[in-house]
């Protein structure tokens, strides 16, 4: 009789969506935390993690913290390599949620930001203006529009190219038509770039990306960008959930998919723009990052797009460190690191993905 | 009492080939329709036509509004499909994925609410479920994949259950099983069911009403009974085969073909 009662009030099971794990939330947000404090402190003058902290607070009031470092080592943190620091981790964490929204959005793990001809619609954009207009006053504003509006091209040109031929429910015809693309515009930007080969180094230390010459007016010119481009999508995690079912079962579902895809792919394009037109190409960043923790947390885009976000900010932070590190006194050019992190990366991830053709 | 579904002169035709052509039906609430014809007469086709998924020409009502009129939301909520083939993502564990049957009913940037969690945990415990509910799915077997399937398409409480092959993947006793448990939620929850068949005698047991289809058209509709016949079969399908009726029951033996 009482076991009976029991079984009639059984524990219902319950059901939740994994979102992030308070561990997991708690260990993106100290990583990116460790990568600015190592970013502000290694250099050529090393300054303690301590002193940093303290002279942060310092400058908030009420406390009367006094900072413990010399005005010039305050400058060396706050003015040299702090928006550095805060750039790397912006342009980062954009690429990496933007890998993550176009995985999701065309249903490919391999795709990344620069699958639409990002990248080289940009690099034309900044090749035409290194060539042609370097020796005038105003290009240093010039050369991240003409980046920006490049890479948006591109993307614009790819997705009328594959509706035009009928790609409006495979992926994987707006993957072709963002390789003819983006051929087209590297053929284009090499044109230019042998036509005034007197800049031939200015365009390539461009094209090899780097975040050298950072200053807070750069980070000021594409956090608006990144921040809104970056809230889309996260707001959208729950959709790339919907959407990885496949076209017509999310249409099923209810959910209006070309439109959705569009805001998505143009969200990722335009953070993704901004992020190149300040840093140039870094490469593989949207791949090895929301890569990283779909093996180590969830492969949900509940988890996939938030925590990319934050652990790719934190990435791009040490990845520069070791950047200008490495050469000392000279720098290598970041995209130079991230590729060969990426590169074997990406084959690994070739070899054990469970692609399906779209 | 209005239609579920009332479709009339429904044609599709994909580039310039005629899928579907000219289908008037009529699909009472509660019922249980089968559609049935050869490879390639359209079932599929017609049933992502009613379910608004392509377009086509004339007329379809569902529940007595036409179909355009209806946003994908408001449709999702009334139509819940179950594709041939579904695409289920293999790290997803089983109550995500019935979870996603809830899309209907969340804000476009909101997250389940508890009353989501409820109807999807129902949903498991109907199926049967509930042992595998963090279990993920590449780790199912054939049929317990399709269950799945089917509680994700219960979880999203619709009226209408469209089955495009439920059990084409399936051995003899899931597919009985599967079949017998949509009957089940269909009794208990007064669902209509439309569902695309390719085994004739599991159609003739479960549906109420057989349409057949060739070539995109409706060649033959009614009880059971009256629409397998052996010269239908051979006509449409071009099989040979005996049809023994047992107690009201039909059965479809396919029979080699006599030699001299």
């Amino acid at each position: 009789m009482s076991s009976e009662q029991v079984a009639a009030v059984a524990v219902p099971v319950h059901v939740r969506a994994r979102g992030i794990s308070l561990r997991w939330g708690i260990g993106a947000a100290a990583f990116l935390l460790l990568a600015m404090l190592v970013g502000l402190g290694v250099g050529p003058v090393r300054i303690g993690p301590g002193s940093i902290v303290e002279s942060a607070l310092s400058h908030l009031p009420f406390l009367h913290i006094h900072s413990p470092l010399s005005v010039v080592d305050s400058a060396v943190v706050w003015q040299l390599r702090a928006p550095r620091v805060v750039l790397g981790a912006l342009v980062g964490a954009m690429l990496a949620v933007a890998g993550s929204a176009y995985q999701g959005a065309f249903r490919n793990p391999l795709a990344d930001p620069y699958l639409l001809g990002v990248a080289a619609g940009a690099g034309l954009g900044a090749t035409l203006v290194i060539s042609y207009l370097s020796a005038q006053k105003g290009s240093g504003l010039l050369l991240p529009l003409a980046a920006f509006v490049g890479a948006t091209a591109s993307v614009v040109l790819a997705y009328a190219l594959g509706r035009s031929v009928g790609g409006v429910r495979s992926t994987g015809t707006l993957i072709l038509a963002g390789v003819t693309v983006a051929a087209f515009m590297t053929a284009a930007q090499s044109f230019v770039q042998q036509q005034r080969a007197q800049s031939l180094l200015e365009v390539y230390s461009w094209l090899l990306g780097g975040l050298g010459s950072s200053t807070w007016h750069d980070v000021a010119l594409v956090a608006p960008y990144i921040v809104v481009s970056s809230i889309v999508l996260v707001l959208h995690r729950r959709v790339l959930d919907v959407l990885s079912l496949g076209d017509e079962e999310a249409a099923s579902l209810g959910v209006n998919v070309r439109r959705t895809r569009l805001v998505i792919v143009a969200a990722a394009t335009i953070g993704t723009a901004a992020a190149v037109a300040v840093s140039g190409l870094i490469g593989f960043v949207g791949i090895i990052v929301p890569h990283t923790v779909r093996l180590l947390v969830s492969t949900s885009y509940r988890a996939v797009v938030p925590l990319s976000f934050v652990v790719g900010a934190g990435f791009l932070v040490l990845t520069d460190v070791v950047a200008r590190t490495i050469l000392s006194p000279s720098e290598l050019p970041i995209g130079v690191v991230t590729a060969f992190l990426g590169a074997p990366f990406f084959a690994l991830v070739l070899r054990t993905t469970r692609y399906t053709s779209p | 009492m209005t239609a579920m579904v009332e479709a009339t002169h429904v044609s599709v035709a994909y580039d310039r080939s005629v899928v579907v052509r000219d289908v008037s039906l009529t699909i009472e609430p509660g019922e249980w329709v089968a559609l049935i014809g050869p490879n390639g007469a359209g079932k599929t086709t017609l049933l992502r036509a009613l379910a608004g998924l392509i377009a086509c020409s004339g007329a379809v009502f569902m529940d007595g509004r036409p179909l355009e009129s209806l946003s994908r939301r408001e449709l999702a909520r009334r139509v819940a499909l179950v594709p041939q083939s579904p695409s289920t993502p293999p790290e997803l564990t089983v109550s995500e994925y019935v979870l996603l049957g809830r899309t209907p009913y969340i804000a476009y940037f909101a997250s389940e609410s508890a009353a989501d969690s409820a109807a999807a945990a129902e949903a498991l415990e109907r199926l049967g479920l509930v042992e595998f509910a963090e279990r993920r799915l590449h780790t199912l077997s054939g049929g317990e994949l399709q269950r799945a399937v089917l509680a994700r398409a219960l979880a999203q409480h619709a009226p209408l259950l469209f089955l495009d092959e439920p059990t084409s993947a399936l051995d003899l006793g899931r597919q009985q099983q599967v079949l017998e448990q949509v009957d089940t939620l269909r009794r208990e929850d007064g669902l209509t069911v439309i569902a695309a068949m390719h085994d004739l005698s599991l159609a003739s047991q479960f549906a109420d009403r057989l349409i057949l289809l060739d070539r995109g058209e409706v060649v033959a509709q009614g009880k059971p009974q009256d629409v397998i016949s052996e010269s239908r079969i051979s006509a449409f399908y071009g099989a040979n085969v005996r049809i023994l009726h047992d107690n009201g029951e039909v059965f479809v033996l396919p029979r080699r073909r006599e030699t001299g």
